[in-house]
């Protein structure tokens, strides 16, 4: 799995590409997310567009990303997420806990 | 099929699943849905199971009968208890970067069952209906 990373302005946007799934990415998203935060990052957006499956390693992942994000007091949003990861997200409630957006301007916008 | 219990098998067992859910007719959806559970169990069996590394192999058989699709995933270890496991929708567990594995595997087959063997070893079985009859698919394919 490959992780592309842009700027705009001080939000830095995440896309993985590929599979976020046991052994193959999670680890991959977990780092590139502590190099944003350990380069003073305070705004994360994850582009979950080009990624095509997620299993349960990789919504824990997501989780330990929500976590981590939380405790440096940054903050994390998510976008672009397909219909399939919308219902794995959907079905172990986790949709419940990121703010999920379909459009970059709208991400972008809700960071304060 | 038997895989080694490394994690790159993965890969092999969704390209699997996927082909046969898709000779079987099964619409898009749900072959992404049945061969998530798939790699659920097998993943579940290597990390849980034998350990991830390890000699043991992970066996994943697939039965079609009685318009269901019947598949069984084995592996060596020394199994646990699915009652005990936590509820991952429980507040306090939702924020646990594990334990959704078992949780996707039930909502997305229509039966899941454990067992565990007297000499060590867990079988799940996971049941799906398939969309039509295999006998009907192979006429179809006969007939292009």
């Amino acid at each position: 799995m490959e992780i592309t990373k842009r700027q705009r302005q001080d939000i830095t946007i995440l896309e993985p590409k590929g599979k976020i799934t046991i052994g193959k990415g999670d680890v991959a998203l977990r780092d590139s997310i502590q190099q944003v935060l350990d380069s003073g990052g305070r705004k994360i957006l994850i582009d979950l567009g080009a990624t095509k499956k997620m299993d349960s390693s990789g919504l824990g992942e997501l989780v330990a990303a929500h976590a981590t994000v939380t405790e440096r007091g940054a903050e994390l949003r998510l976008m672009n997420l397909s219909r399939k990861l919308k219902n794995v997200l959907g079905i172990t409630q986790l949709i419940t806990v990121y703010d999920i957006f379909d459009d970059e301007e709208e991400a972008v916008a809700s960071f304060g | 099929m038997t895989i080694r219990s490394h994690f790159d098998e993965l890969e092999l067992v969704d390209s699997l699943a996927e082909g046969l859910l898709r000779y079987l007719h099964f619409d898009t959806k749900s072959v992404e849905r049945t061969s998530l559970a798939v790699r659920e169990a097998a993943a579940n069996a290597i990390q849980h199971g034998n350990g991830p590394g390890g000699n043991e192999l992970v066996s994943i058989r697939f039965q079609i009968e009685n318009r269901h699709l019947t598949i069984e995933v084995s592996d060596r270890g020394s199994g646990f208890d699915p009652d005990a496991l936590p509820d991952p929708l429980a507040p306090e567990n939702l924020l646990k970067a594990s334990g959704r594995g078992i949780l996707l595997m039930k909502s997305f087959m229509d039966e899941v069952a454990f067992a565990f063997q007297n000499d060590g070893g867990t079988v799940v079985t996971m049941r799906k209906r398939t969309p039509s009859p295999p006998e009907d698919a192979t006429n179809c394919e006969e007939n292009d």
